[in-house]
């Protein structure tokens, strides 16, 4: 499993930018070039399939992937600082956190601040995680007999926390980070099923206008992996692939970076 | 009393959600907050007086039968899937529980497709409630098994086992020990994951479209801020807030098995009787 990250990370490389684009077809040549979905079934300019409204799968998954990844770093550099903060101040004071039915409390959240807040949410919770598991550091390095003798011989708060605790604690913080990664994916995934994502796309009306109800599909821009997953939580027993692609990266980002984690902190 | 009380933070954060999807739009301010936190008490009393969760009780039925059934099966689930080599067994408590249904169902269909057999998508089908049951238990059962696996390979190196088996105990016994020890831990640890297994089968419910207090749980926070993609999911008679009623029940659902793993836990821990 150790490898796992590294054809992830390739993916990401050879995934088109934005800018890019994935592969379109030439719809009308005369004059102007439109370059538009959908691709004709069966394209072999979409190995994975097209999705219903004829864009390439791997193409959507492979920038969906980039998307993501870009995410869960905002999202990580976002909650570090926080969660380092509040760990040191929990652990310092012997205070507990915890998060139970983290789903639950982020779905909470994100509905008091709505879905243009994705990401503070998400770092929220995040940094709620990192300072449970940085207090528990702190407690165990505050036990420590060779701490006890610099307190007896005067040591003061700075001087504790920056010559001792800090120094204890750096090891720990490159394999949290990992973990910490993974999980904001797994996370991602799990809201992404509830329909909570990152951000909107626009409309496509079908059908003749006369329609009482107006035939309307959803197209997510530029989507990342949880926002395909949300698109394609209705049809999924149809276009099954739709959501078992970028559902299984998210998964497979999960274990790479957890994998990661487990072997930094072993390293350690 | 008081492990009520421990779930209406969690209950009173998204019923504030809720209310704030129904009766306003984008961030919530100071005073929509005031005022739905003063209706929380009256709906809080709907709840546990009025009468508020007749609707539910019918739901709590089918949610139920697919929760109890996976806190049975866990059991024999890591009991058996601890043979399997570590890292599938890593990889498969990885998986969310709606990828393993996702991935179940498809082989399922494959398997229907190849031996010509019949498998409707219909809720209280054998077939169905099989695999929504195996889906909610098979990752938590690999974490357990895993875990359990880990903390017996700790164990079996520990003082206590080079104690038993240095006054002549059998390897066979020393690992029954190790195993007394052990357990108690993996049971804590599948308690720590009953409001997982509780989001699970909202989770579940709500792809499959069965019906079930997860179900309208599901579709309340779906269609609250699903409005951002102008879908009309027909959801939510009443309001999003009418099903909070729901939501007090997945959570007291997943709150009463914690307590009882908990309960488990004391009495299985030969430390403690000691």
């Amino acid at each position: 499993m150790r490898w796992l990250l590294l054809p992830l990370l390739v993916l990401v490389l050879l995934a088109p930018t934005p800018s890019q684009g994935c592969p379109r077809q030439v719809l009308v040549k005369a004059g102007e070039t439109v370059l538009v979905p959908p691709l004709a079934p069966g394209s072999p300019a979409a190995f994975f399939g097209t999705d219903a409204d004829g864009r390439d799968n791997g193409c959507l998954v492979a920038s969906g992937l980039r998307r993501s990844l870009q995410m869960g770093l905002s999202v990580l550099l976002l909650a570090l600082p926080l969660g380092l903060v509040l760990g040191l101040g929990l652990g310092w004071r012997g205070w507990n956190v915890g998060l139970y039915g983290e789903i639950f409390v982020l779905a909470g959240l994100m509905l008091l601040a709505g879905s243009l807040y994705y990401r503070e949410v998400l770092a929220l919770g995040l940094a709620v995680y990192m300072a449970r598991t940085v207090a528990v550091r702190v407690r165990t390095v505050l036990l420590e007999p060779f701490l006890e003798g610099a307190w007896a011989v005067g040591g003061g708060t700075l001087h504790i926390l920056i010559r001792h605790v800090l120094p204890h604690l750096a090891p720990v913080v490159p394999g949290l980070l990992a973990t910490s990664f993974g999980l904001v994916f797994l996370w991602m995934a799990e809201l992404a099923v509830l329909g909570y994502y990152d951000q909107g796309g626009y409309f496509v009306q079908t059908g003749s206008g006369f329609e009482t109800v107006p035939m309307r599909r959803f197209l997510p821009l530029n989507p990342d992996l949880g926002q395909l997953i949300g698109t394609a939580r209705f049809e999924w027993l149809f276009n099954t692939e739709q959501l078992l692609l970028p559902a299984l990266m998210l998964v497979l980002l999960t274990l790479a970076f957890s994998d990661l984690g487990r072997a930094l902190s072993r390293h350690r | 009393m008081r492990f009520l009380l421990g779930l209406l933070p969690l209950h009173l954060l998204v019923y504030l959600g809720l209310y704030h999807r129904e009766h306003g739009q984008g961030v919530v301010g100071l005073g929509e907050l005031v005022r739905g936190l003063a209706s929380y008490p009256a709906q809080l009393g709907q709840i546990l007086f009025g009468g508020a969760l007749e609707p539910f009780w019918g739901g709590l039925l089918s949610t139920g039968l697919y929760f109890g059934m996976a806190a049975l099966l866990l059991w024999p689930g890591f009991y058996l899937l601890r043979r399997l080599p570590a890292g599938i067994l890593w990889a498969m408590g990885g998986l969310p529980a709606f990828l393993t249904l996702v991935l179940l169902v498809m082989l399922v269909f494959g398997l229907s497709n190849l031996f010509l057999f019949w498998t409707p998508v219909e809720p209280g089908q054998p077939w169905m409630v099989g695999v929504m049951t195996l889906a909610l238990m098979l990752p938590s059962a690999a974490r357990v098994a895993y875990y359990l696996r880990l903390r017996q390979e700790e164990l079996i190196r520990s003082d206590f086992a080079r104690t038993h088996r240095s006054i002549g105990l059998s390897e066979r016994r020393v690992r029954a020990k190790v195993n007394r020890v052990a357990l108690p831990e993996a049971v804590s640890l599948m308690a720590g994951e009953a409001f997982g297994l509780a989001v699970a089968v909202m989770l579940l419910e709500g792809l499959m479209q069965f019906p079930g207090v997860g179900l309208a749980v599901y579709n309340a926070l779906s269609s609250a801020l699903g409005s951002n993609e102008g879908l009309n999911l027909g959801v939510a008679e009443g309001g999003a807030v009418s099903s909070s009623p729901g939501l007090f029940l997945l959570l007291l659902l997943a709150g009463v098995y914690a307590l009882l793993l908990e309960a488990l836990t004391r009495r299985l821990d030969p430390r403690r009787q000691a």
